[in-house]
């Protein structure tokens, strides 16, 4: 290592470090993605505005909502009994890309509007 | 006594240096058209809320060259000034609290004097991408949102990588030091 401190050999400090934060990762990851398949499929969809519900429907039939707040608009889906984001008018879309959800304690969150759509079981 | 003048008196012509005024402008200068560049053409790796973080390169070499305080004071004035222009009050509050989590990580884990560049750089996106995070588990009043940690921990040691290594390169290249 030069006096600048800037090189880019791997030390074992550099390596430990990157190894250690990789690891957890993909540890969290795993623990996420097991307790995810281990849970049962819900039965219905509730969405939540600053922690508010603002609807509440069934999964066995199939609607198309629009979610209109002070933040913007959303148009919730449900689909062969699952649930999805068709559109929404924030500049990302990261809830419309997201994948139809229908497990148990499963979220669709869309930040900039504070939504979050969640699945959730009747009793 | 005379030990803590001089220091007093070094301090201050640290301060005041011209060249070092001048050259903090020019990263900050920097660092904002590296952000405006990455907002025009988003590097979009197919997984939201995941980018490069190319100003981050102004704030390494900031870093490096200028020192601990210069690299925090140009990473706030950059997050104010693209805020103002582009942004919200809310991307203002994501952006400030990751930059200056992931400034502060960099500093400390450059101050370590053990890891190389790409470690600092690594941190520092690793470190934003928490910060991020824990204001969307804020905004939304939610701990779910965290579930989205891993996936953006793995990123920000790719991209703080990639990041790094440039940074590096350019460091090691154009010498701005001794501009001072």
């Amino acid at each position: 290592m030069n006096k600048d401190g800037i090189s880019f050999k791997f030390n074992k400090s550099d390596i430990f470090l990157v190894t250690a934060l990789f690891v957890i990762a993909i540890a969290l990851l795993g623990v996420i993605f097991i307790t995810n398949s281990l849970s049962k499929e819900g039965t219905t969809v509730v969405a939540e505005v600053n922690n508010q519900t603002v609807c509440e429907f069934s999964l066995s039939e199939d609607i198309s909502y629009d979610i209109v707040t002070e933040y913007g608009r959303n148009t919730l889906i449900i689909k062969d009994g699952r649930a999805s984001v068709s559109f929404a008018d924030c500049p990302d879309g990261i809830c419309a890309a997201h994948v139809p959800i229908y497990k148990e304690g499963e979220e669709i969150i869309c930040i900039p509007h504070k939504l979050v759509i969640r699945i959730k079981s009747a009793e | 006594m005379k030990q803590e003048f001089k220091t007093d008196k070094t301090k201050q012509k640290r301060f005041f240096d011209s060249k070092r005024t001048a050259l903090m402008a020019l990263f900050t200068a920097l660092a904002i058209v590296f952000s405006y560049i990455e907002a025009l053409i988003p590097f979009n790796f197919g997984i939201p809320g995941i980018k490069l973080g190319v100003a981050n390169i102004g704030i390494i070499i900031a870093l490096y060259i200028l020192g601990n305080r210069e690299a925090i004071v140009i990473n706030i004035i950059r997050i104010f000034v693209i805020s103002l222009f582009f942004g919200n009050i809310y991307t203002f509050f994501f952006s400030i609290v990751g930059g200056v989590l992931s400034t502060v990580a960099m500093i400390v884990i450059k101050k370590f004097k053990i890891f190389n560049i790409l470690s600092v750089s690594i941190i520092g996106a690793v470190m934003h991408n928490v910060g991020q995070l824990i204001v969307a588990v804020i905004v939304v009043r939610r701990f779910t949102v965290a579930f989205y940690g891993p996936v953006l921990v793995i990123a920000g040691i790719i991209t703080g990588m990639l990041i790094g290594t440039v940074s590096g390169i350019i460091i090691k290249k154009v010498r701005l030091e001794k501009m001072l």
